[in-house]
């Protein structure tokens, strides 16, 4: 049976990780975007990501937009597979395997 | 760690309301420029319309034809229409236009502001239709178009396609840059 993965289960990050690791997600998330998914603040969805960034399940991308700073988020192909796992392991709990 | 079927189906259920949230944002920002393009041919022969004499015959189909291409190839791999049912897209656009053919063959119906006017409405209300289905924004710009018309067509009908350009263009415009945002 799949393991819990306490990095994803915890509330924000699993949200996050739901959007980027969504199977029609092809391209990365804006900050903004992840925020409002997130129902997060700017320092908080900022520390989660840096949480996900750290165990190597999301690549941050950072650039400019004419003068603009633009942050993006996008899983990896380890974040994708972990987040699998703990889908995996969230429908084994509710089918009481 | 070991989590209880509470935790577990508590869980799953915040996973898909954040995928359905998630999708509802991506096609709000694949749609909007869509829109915006859109609010700018509204505002071209709307204007053309009601200022630029016999130009009116060319620059609706002309424009119509133009938007249509940039719609599909804005579309295709954005998440507006996925690429391998951009043919659905076309064949319903077709559709459309055949029916709108039909209708207004049908009725007879010869007076350019009324033309305008439905095919006008029933964009609105396809909006309507659309976000009932898909995302609140759509379905409240929708509505916002559908009164704008209702209104330009009983209030300013001396000037209904400068309302058209104006207030319909702009609707679809401003419309689109609120849903790029999401």
């Amino acid at each position: 049976m799949a393991q819990a993965d306490e990095i994803i289960h915890q509330s924000v990050r699993l949200k996050i990780m739901s959007a980027l690791a969504a199977p029609d997600a092809c391209e990365p998330i804006e900050f903004a975007r992840l925020k409002a998914i997130a129902g997060a603040t700017d320092g908080n969805l900022g520390a989660h990501l840096v949480t996900l960034e750290g165990a190597g399940y999301i690549d941050i991308h950072k650039d400019f937009v004419g003068k603009k700073p633009r942050t993006r988020a996008s899983a990896t192909a380890a974040g994708r597979a972990a987040f699998r796992d703990h889908v995996a392991y969230l429908r084994g709990v509710l089918d009481g395997l | 760690m070991t989590l209880t079927r509470d935790e577990a189906a508590k869980a799953i259920a915040e996973m898909e309301t954040a995928q359905r949230r998630s999708s509802v944002l991506a096609r709000y920002s694949a749609g909007g420029p869509i829109l915006m393009i859109w609010g700018v041919e509204w505002f071209i022969c709307n204007l053309v319309s009601q200022y630029g004499g016999s130009a009116a015959n060319w620059i609706w189909p002309v424009a119509t034809v133009v938007t249509i291409g940039l719609t599909f190839w804005m579309s295709r791999g954005r998440g507006a229409v996925p690429a391998r049912k951009s043919w659905k897209a076309f064949g319903t656009s077709a559709a459309i236009a055949g029916f709108f053919f039909g209708l207004f063959t049908v009725l007879k119906l010869t007076d350019m502001h009324a033309v305008n006017a439905v095919i006008s409405l029933a964009v609105a209300g396809a909006y309507v239709v659309v976000g009932i289905w898909t995302g609140a924004r759509y379905a409240w710009l929708g509505a916002a178009l559908f009164l704008a018309i209702m209104l330009g067509w009983i209030a300013f009908p001396q000037v209904f396609y400068l309302w058209m350009a104006l207030v319909g263009g702009g609707a679809l415009f401003l419309g689109g840059f609120w849903l790029r945002k999401a």
